[in-house]
């Protein structure tokens, strides 16, 4: 349908997933959902990088495993080439899967100890049966010597290769048949920090060559900014924030944005001291019972500094469009216009009683801010009620 | 303070050889840690020395495999040495632990220094509530009835801001997420005020948002308990966060040792200028590629006979084949203030090419 010429390769609407949680007894019963991804919308152009930020917990991976069918959504659409594929069995999506491909995060365990280099390689010739001109082996040898391997090595295993190598063979294998869409699930995390600058330049010199658009989740905003064109903030299943890099890094209007990108250390001693951190209190609540409202307001410095609108807890705020396609899902991001990152007068507030109530906090802190006992046992397990 | 500055003698009088003199707070010399496998000898320490001053906080900078944690533990007095050759000197304020037996360190162990590790599940035991296990951290090291150990132990909780402590002191570990974990786990190791505090990752496994609570946590209990504070680290944000001083390792050496402002801005040794050049930045323009140190780090059965970042040192050409045969002091950079570094480049040289890096780096300003 497009003809790659940056249309929409990935085209997401209202998709949730949930799990659900059942009951221990005999005959199990449903009684309760994780809601894991809970109505998101995105896009992403072909050659493009939307990086998907979030905290553990916040749903970005399932998002992710999703848009793939690699776990099935519970509702809401996803196109890929403008192919529906909510709806499709797995021998009909097998043809799109050749579009589409993943790089996960672990080297050591996304790949086979038992199979060589060059049959890992080689898998996605053979599963979507094409034959390349020059066989196999030649294709996958010039894909390792693309990606910056001995093309010699091709009948090693994969314990023979360090963390950084293994994870080039794992991006050979994603990239083997020109796909249009690569879901980058945390690719360096697991990564030494000089290994993992080669891999995000192997990652961006493979896009500008093959016009691949990324999905790139991951948990460090530095590394996210260094790759992705588009951003989108993940919390409790919900993206509270989308906006081109250089928006979302100087002129984030979501509260929980600013807070996520104050709590990053910047390497420079001087810069960093003189930083205003907003220091967020307690933890991500449990996403089988998410706050009413706005999902962030529990631990939102601004619903704080307002006076504690009613309306942040009774009505959930949709994204709204702030021009130069920001979109910011609160009801009081007008609030933040204008106010430079770490400059506002709000967060500096925020953060100074942050600061003060560290260490001072006791008994006196709200329950509903901080759902974390049981919710473990609840997440692996049902509840008993 | 919760007033227990004159500590009692641990399970009875320990007798403990001391130097005298004055010596600084920590010193560790020539200190060398081997573990033999069946692939040969591991070189994880390869002669390590440094000092540190009472209430300074010591950022040990590396990658994997670079022995900063084997460092940590070989001072904590963590290493069998049955498996481990360790070799040197470590002086705690004038006790050279090395010296002492297995049963003298656990003493001090808990009590004069504690660690934190990256992994809090690591240190707390999944059948025991979170407070009986501080209960018995104090009881082990104090005479203190049950009862004021758990009055203490609430204490604690509640400074390193657990909310509802008087609920979750009952709380098994599991109960609570990774954050409040590592929280407990950190007082746990401040509940008998360690003079040191040896911290291995300690936010690694956290979120950015909850890594900030625990850095301002630990940053906030040293002011307050005057701990001297060891943090281990990959991530040279946490470093320029918290750190007074710097000790840069890699392939099991100390390859650059200054102050953290001397270290970001004025780094010598080529691999430092590595590191800084490959991280990305949120306070610098992207310029779409990262400059990356190319190849990947030495072997610990096998490291290079001279300088071990030579085989990826863009600069080992100028040292006129010096770098490939004999192996670098750490030696000052002769710029007039405390700066080690670890390399055969001629220091005008050296000097030269840093400022050339660090004006490309600084070209990029956001």
């Amino acid at each position: 349908m497009s003809d790659g010429q940056n249309g929409a390769i990935v085209q997401v609407r209202g998709l949730r997933t949930y799990f659900p949680i059942k009951s221990r007894s005999l005959i199990p019963r449903v009684v309760g959902q994780v809601m894991a991804v809970d109505g998101i919308d995105f896009t992403i152009d072909a050659g493009e990088t939307l990086g998907l930020v979030g905290e553990s917990g916040s749903g970005k991976t399932t998002a992710a495993r999703s848009v793939l069918m690699l776990v099935k959504p519970t509702a809401g659409s996803v196109k890929i080439d403008g192919d529906e594929l909510t709806r499709m069995s797995q021998s009909q999506l097998r043809p799109i899967r050749r579009k589409t491909s993943m790089i996960f995060q672990d080297p050591y365990n996304a790949l086979n100890p038992r199979h060589t280099v060059g049959s890992i390689i080689s898998a996605p010739f053979e599963i979507q049966n094409v034959k390349p001109e020059g066989g196999v082996k030649r294709a996958v040898q010039d894909l390792m010597q693309r990606v910056g391997l001995n093309p010699e090595h091709y009948n090693r295993y994969p314990n023979e290769f360090s963390g950084g190598q293994r994870q080039r063979i794992g991006i050979a294998r994603a990239v083997a048949l020109h796909p249009e869409l690569v879901v980058c699930d945390e690719p360096v995390s697991a990564l030494d920090v000089s290994i993992q600058a080669q891999i995000l330049n192997l990652l961006h010199d493979l896009q500008k060559e093959f016009n691949i658009a990324y999905l790139f989740v991951a948990h460090d905003l530095a590394v996210v900014r260094q790759v992705s064109h588009r951003i989108a903030v993940m919390y409790l299943g919900h993206i509270l924030e989308s906006a081109p890099r250089k928006t979302i890094y100087t002129m984030p209007l979501h509260p929980y944005t600013r807070s996520l990108l104050s709590a990053v250390p910047v390497p420079d001693p001087v810069r960093q001291r003189q930083r205003t951190r907003i220091v967020l209190q307690g933890d991500v609540p449990s996403p089988i019972d998410p706050p009413s409202g706005c999902v962030f307001h529990t631990r939102c410095w601004l619903y704080e500094r307002l006076g504690k609108p009613e309306r942040c807890t009774t009505e959930e705020p949709l994204l709204r469009p702030f021009g130069g396609d920001q979109v910011v899902a609160c009801h009081f991001a007008e609030e933040l216009v204008g106010q430079p990152v770490g400059e506002s007068a709000a967060e500096t507030a925020a953060a100074t009683e942050a600061a003060a109530a560290i260490g001072t906090l006791g008994d006196d802190e709200p329950e509903a801010a901080t759902p974390d006992v049981g919710a473990h046992s609840q997440e692996s397990s049902a509840p008993q009620a | 303070m919760i007033g227990r500055l004159n500590k009692m003698a641990p399970g009875g009088a320990v007798e403990v050889p001391e130097a005298a003199g004055d010596r600084p707070f920590l010193e560790v010399k020539d200190l060398f840690v081997k573990f033999p496998t069946e692939d040969g000898l591991v070189h994880a320490v390869d002669g390590v020395s440094f000092t540190l001053e009472r209430g300074k906080t010591l950022a040990i900078v590396g990658e994997s495999g670079s022995g900063k944690s084997v460092t940590a533990q070989a001072i904590m007095g963590l290493l069998d040495r049955r498996q481990a050759q360790v070799s040197g000197e470590i002086w705690l304020d004038r006790l050279n632990l090395l010296a002492l037996k297995p049963a003298q360190v656990q003493a001090l162990r808990g009590e004069r220094m504690a660690m934190i590790f990256q992994d809090p599940m690591s240190s707390l035991h999944p059948f025991y509530r979170i407070g009986d296990q501080i209960i018995e951290a104090i009881q082990a090291h104090r005479s203190v009835s049950k009862t004021a150990a758990r009055q203490e132990t609430l204490e604690m909780l509640k400074r390193v801001g657990i909310p509802a402590a008087a609920r979750r002191i009952d709380a098994y570990p599991h109960q609570l997420s990774g954050g409040m974990r590592q929280r407990v786990m950190i007082a746990m190791a401040l509940i008998n005020s360690p003079e040191l505090l040896i911290a291995d990752e300690p936010t690694t496994a956290l979120d950015v948002t909850v890594q900030a609570q625990i850095l301002e946590l630990i940053k906030k209990l040293q002011v307050e308990f005057g701990t001297t504070v060891i943090v281990i680290t990959h991530d040279l944000g946490i470093v320029a966060d918290v750190a007074d001083e710097v000790a840069v390792m890699y392939g099991a050496r100390i390859m650059e040792r200054a102050s953290t402002q001397e270290i970001y801005e004025h780094p010598e040794m080529p691999y430092t200028l590595g590191l800084l050049s490959s991280i990305p930045r949120m306070d610098r323009d992207v310029t779409g590629r990262l400059e990356p140190i190319r190849g990947n780090p030495p072997s610990a059965i096998r490291l290079p006979a001279g300088c071990v970042f030579e085989p990826r040192c863009p600069y080992s050409g100028l040292t006129g084949g010096l770098a490939k045969t004999t192996r670098p002091e750490l030696l000052p950079t002769g710029s007039g203030v405390d700066h080690l570094v670890r390399c055969h480049l001629p220091p005008e040289k050296r000097r030269e090419i840093a400022a050339e890096v660090m004006g490309k780096l600084r070209s990029v300003k956001a």
